[in-house]
């Protein structure tokens, strides 16, 4: 493989990995943070009930 | 098929399928890559260089995908008004602009090697950066107008203006001359490319639209998530700003 280019081959790759893999990073993370928040929400509901 | 696009059925239907789809995106990419690297000969003229059309092509074929599915999605919204529609529709609107930025850098990595430039204004580079500048318009959008009745409206409009730039993007190469190669995959007379190269960019196709599906339906289910919990907090809100109203402005602004 010509040492130049597999430069920008490994470039690309990896900008593809980090873009992607940062999707479904924030994502997976942004699911947490509502799922957590719902919890939340629901308990002080439930402890409020009378 | 309708009663799975309510969110109540559709929350329980999305975590049972999305372990089976992730396990299939990552085998089909597990086979795609394989088959990119070790099993596609290098290209007789641009030698090891062409193993980035094998993310470069499907990215291209998604960020158009995912923009027929945000088009769709629009028209659920305006024509059927369904609650689910403009859910989806927001959802996918990050994923095609991160397709349609990996499209585009890795489409400058392999054309400063072959055409000795990162970039040109030529029909088909400019097309889909205007596809781009589209996404990243549409995500500002939802994120200026607070009335989220108003934002999904908006956005529909603007998604369906924007669809005439997909056959802009596909017929670029043909209508005008431009530094890109013609379409070699999807055309007239079947593909140019050499089935040994053709077989792994299938594959990374498929693989690329398994992982839209995935991203998709995860990001669909935060948007529900995030409606609900903005409803609840709502409620709540209101219910307490009954109780004590002196509270209202601080309890207003924390609901939103």
């Amino acid at each position: 493989m010509n040492a130049t280019h597999a430069g920008f081959i490994l470039a690309a790759y990896l900008i593809c990995i980090g873009v992607v893999g940062g999707l479904i990073v924030v994502t997976w993370l942004d699911h947490r943070r509502l799922k957590r928040a719902l919890a939340q929400f629901e308990g002080r509901r439930g402890s409020d009930a009378p | 098929m309708l009663k799975y696009a309510n969110p109540t059925f559709f929350l329980p239907l999305v975590a049972k399928l999305l372990p089976w789809l992730a396990g299939a995106t990552v085998a089909a990419f597990a086979i795609g890559i394989w088959g990119a690297f070790f099993s596609a000969p290098a290209d007789y003229q641009q030698g090891e260089t062409v193993r980035i059309m094998y993310i470069h092509v499907p990215a291209a074929w998604l960020s158009m995908f995912c923009y027929a599915t945000m088009t769709a999605s629009a028209l659920g919204t305006l024509v059927w008004r369904h609650p689910l529609a403009d859910a989806a529709q927001k959802a996918a609107a990050p994923i095609g602009a991160a397709f349609t930025f990996v499209c585009l850098v890795t489409g400058s990595l392999w054309g400063k090697p072959m055409w000795g430039t990162w970039w040109v204004w030529d029909a088909r580079l400019t097309s889909v950066l205007v596809l781009f500048v589209i996404y990243l318009g549409l995500i500002a959008l939802w994120q200026t107008i607070e009335d989220p009745g108003r934002a999904a409206r908006g956005a529909a409009i603007l998604t369906l203006v924007g669809v005439v730039n997909l056959p802009i993007i596909k017929f670029s190469v043909d209508w005008w001359n431009t530094l890109h190669q013609p379409a070699s995959v999807f055309r007239m007379g079947g593909p140019t490319i050499a089935p040994s190269m053709l077989w792994p960019l299938l594959v990374m196709g498929i693989a690329f639209t398994l992982l839209f599906t995935t991203l998709h339906l995860m990001a669909t289910r935060n948007e529900i998530l995030r409606r609900r919990l903005r409803r609840l907090a709502i409620q709540t809100a209101t219910g307490e700003t009954n109780a004590q109203p002196t509270h209202r402005l601080t309890m207003t602004g924390g609901a939103e």
